[in-house]
């Protein structure tokens, strides 16, 4: 039996489910490489783009998953080399800093204080760490989610995330961080 | 005072804590919301088409060019033909300025041998001297 070849509209809808399962998945580990959200949505977004110009050239990708990762780490490394051209001295993370004009809740306001603190931990921890933090926390993948895609053992996984909790619980103790109700 | 929504799911058998409720909403703060959807970029249109005038001009550009390169050689062409034979003609005119003729058959009238007659004639011609000397038969 002759199988049809995919049309536009089926071929979108694969794309589309594509994009919906692993597009999270490559935003967070662009976001533990630079701790920056729009900085981790270009390149999500161009990782994705190039999918979808090899899709459209008609090749066939066995393992998305693994090839969307692949190239969102080379992308997030290739932004490294031109972040200095475009932002200078001053590295993408230092435009998180601009507030608005309009007050903030006092909340809000405390909110961030603790997320300063979290992010200069974050600073300090290794990329394979920030990983790890990404997936469980924005994404609330298990260990064994987490070891299928950085390709490490869950014991790995484990033991690395206890040690950046760790860290994170001494600092945001020592700098007094508000206890939940 | 900061709240965050606590989760009630535990993590690898254990509950969470605060830490992993402030590290839940720092990581979840900074996804985009919503969501943003992915657009492809349109179908590549057809390759532009140059104009076709710009095509002749450019065309014509490069004929011109080349028009010029040949007439420069030519030129220098002609110039290697042209310039020897002109110093040529110009060396030959001068030869006859600067020939000295003596005619000594006037010049020795006074001691003139009825029976000899020397006569020299010096003619310069491009770099040789030609001198003729004439000798009248019956000289003892």
């Amino acid at each position: 039996m002759k199988s049809e070849p995919p049309t536009p509209v089926s071929r979108h809808a694969e794309f589309d489910a594509v994009y919906q399962r692993y597009s999270r998945e490559v935003w967070a580990l662009a976001y533990a490489r630079w701790l920056n959200s729009d900085t981790a949505l270009d390149i999500m977004q161009e990782t994705f783009l190039r999918l979808w110009k090899q899709w459209e050239a008609g090749e066939v990708i066995v393992n998305p998953r693994a090839w969307l990762l692949r190239v969102a780490r080379n992308l997030a490394e290739d932004f490294a080399k031109s972040a200095f051209r475009r932002n200078g001295t001053h590295p993408p993370q230092t435009m998180n800093g601009v507030k608005s004009q309009a007050p903030m809740p006092l909340e809000s306001l405390e909110r961030e204080e603790m997320f300063a603190q979290v992010r200069e931990v974050m600073d300090e921890l290794s990329q394979p760490d920030r990983e790890i933090l990404s997936l469980r926390y924005a994404l609330d993948y298990d260990t064994g989610e987490i070891a299928d895609i950085l390709a490490i053992n869950a014991t790995a996984v484990h033991m690395r995330l206890s040690r950046a909790r760790q860290r994170l619980a001494e600092r945001l103790k020592a700098q007094g961080v508000a206890q939940t109700p | 005072m900061i709240t965050f929504e606590r989760s009630t799911a535990a993590w690898n058998g254990r509950p969470e804590d605060d830490v992993d409720h402030v590290l839940r909403g720092f990581f979840q703060s900074r996804m985009p919301n919503p969501w943003p959807a992915f657009t492809p970029p349109q179908a590549l249109k057809s390759p532009a088409v140059i104009p076709e005038r710009t095509t002749r001009a450019t065309r014509w550009q490069l004929y011109n060019r080349l028009l010029l390169i040949a007439a420069s050689v030519a030129l220098l062409v002609g110039a290697q033909f042209l310039l020897p034979n002109f110093m040529s003609n110009s060396t030959k005119e001068k030869a006859p300025s600067a020939a000295v003729k003596a005619d000594v058959e006037g010049a020795t009238a006074g001691t003139q041998d009825n029976n000899k007659v020397i006569k020299d004639e010096i003619l310069l011609e491009e770099g040789t001297t030609k001198i003729y000397i004439e000798v009248s038969p019956g000289s003892k």
